[in-house]
């Protein structure tokens, strides 16, 4: 059987056609946040599809004659190839039940198995445990009373605010250790290592709390997608699932955390989504969930996009109300000024 | 030999290696091996991988495979192929000499 990869072309209709109609033949759709999509033909008839979102393969379908056949090792040996010439080391595929078994013979490992059928696994064995690990070692170097109450909080923090630093304050005031675990993926105008260091000065006057990194299994391109796309679609509140059953399921347990706080969302739809699926989600389980209310300024709630929009729009004496001293200090800085460039000229959420 | 940047080769087909070799962020060689006979054969792939590393003088790399029942020239020449993408020589390799 010779099969041939060729690359779709999202331009050319037909192609992307052929690409659709296979996967809805199998119950599947084409992601609309993928980047590359690849199709396996046999003279000239496609038979299999495959897709990359970030670090992330998905919309994988082999038509059903031809699984059991070499075809699954050619598609995903062409899109291995495709994220290791993007210098990706770390990846996951997002997945039904039924082609479970097929990728562990790929040298793929479990993350999580949903009730719904969803599967989400990764190339590396042992890759969420030994990140939990990593989290757990810092943490066993904090002096902490002999069961401490531990809480989390998931931050953007594009760019940390009052707000942010206010939840945290009422998280404090319910926990003997706080994990906060900050959001890590490309997509924000503030990169990842200036918000993570906004947060950090941003709460250097408090103890007992853990800043980590979520990397791949909090809000992630592998976890929850979506969250970074300006549409809304049925898929968020299915990610949200995913996320939130991995922190549910395994973070949480591992980390011994029994809480999880947010704030009240009432701007982004994508988050209040995510929020109410997260308290549908914890019913039952050890974690409660507290969802407090925003801070306001001037009758205002305070929120990361409205400071991004005072940036736009040059609010200077706004932003100062609004933001910690740290915070306002950067972005006064010659290091902020790529970023505000980016933000004056831009119409994106994030 | 240095690695400077991944560098990868071969394919998931049956048969074949797939290697992927990284630069280590530590010291010293750090071997990962997925394979469908990994109880039988795994130890031998392993002795092979390091055989291969000391040849070629790197001593300081991350080697991840995912094989599927490779035989042992195919292993080395897939080995060989990555660690010269990883440290970034293409030109003039004397294959017959290693």
């Amino acid at each position: 059987m010779a099969f041939e990869v060729k690359d779709i072309s999202y331009n050319i209709e037909n192609e992307i056609e052929s690409v659709t109609s296979l996967l809805e033949k199998h119950n599947l759709k084409l992601d609309s946040f993928v980047e590359k999509t690849i199709g396996v033909y046999e003279q000239d008839l496609l038979i299999a599809t495959g897709s990359i979102a970030g670090n992330t393969l998905r919309s994988i379908c082999i038509d059903e004659e031809y699984r059991g056949t070499s075809v699954i090792n050619t598609l995903v040996s062409h899109l291995l190839n495709l994220l290791y010439d993007l210098s990706c080391t770390h990846f996951f595929i997002y997945t039904g039940v039924d082609a479970y078994r097929s990728f562990i013979k790929l040298g793929f490992h479990l993350v999580i198995k949903l009730e719904s059928g969803i599967v989400l696994m990764e190339n590396k064995a042992n890759g969420i445990q030994d990140y939990l690990k990593e989290i757990k070692n810092i943490t066993s170097n904090r002096e902490t009373c002999e069961k401490p109450i531990i809480g989390s909080i998931v931050i953007n923090g594009n760019p940390f605010t009052n707000g942010h630093r206010h939840l945290i304050d009422l998280a404090k005031e319910h926990c003997d250790l706080i994990y906060i675990f900050v959001v890590w993926e490309e997509n924000s105008v503030f990169p990842n290592e200036v918000r993570y260091r906004l947060i950090e000065e941003g709460i250097s006057d408090l103890n007992g709390i853990v800043l980590c990194k979520g990397e791949n299994y909090i809000i992630s391109s592998a976890t929850f997608p979506t969250y970074f796309l300006k549409d809304v679609s049925e898929s968020v509140q299915q990610h949200a699932i995913l996320d939130l059953t991995i922190f549910r399921d395994i973070i949480a347990p591992y980390l011994g955390i029994t809480k999880r706080f947010i704030g009240e969302e009432r701007l982004c739809e994508t988050t209040n989504i995510y929020n109410q699926t997260m308290i549908k989600l914890m019913e039952g389980s050890p974690i409660t969930v507290t969802e407090i209310k925003r801070k306001e300024s001037d009758n205002e709630i305070i929120s990361a996009s409205h400071v991004r929009r005072y940036i736009k729009e040059n609010k200077w004496s706004e932003i100062k109300k609004v933001v910690p001293k740290t915070t306002y200090d950067f972005l006064n800085s010659k290091g902020a000024e790529p970023i505000i460039a980016k933000i004056s000229n831009s119409s994106s959420r994030h | 030999m240095k690695i400077i940047q991944n560098g990868s080769a071969g394919t998931l087909e049956s048969s074949d290696i797939l290697i992927q070799v990284n630069p280590n962020k530590s010291k010293g060689i750090n071997i990962h091996i997925d394979s469908v006979v990994k109880k039988q054969f795994g130890d031998e792939i392993r002795q092979l991988i390091i055989k291969t590393l000391q040849t070629l003088e790197v001593d300081c790399c991350e080697v991840s495979v995912i094989d599927k029942g490779a035989l042992d020239f195919a292993i080395v020449s897939r080995l060989q192929s990555a660690l010269f993408k990883g440290a970034g020589v293409d030109m003039n390799i004397c294959w017959e000499e290693l």
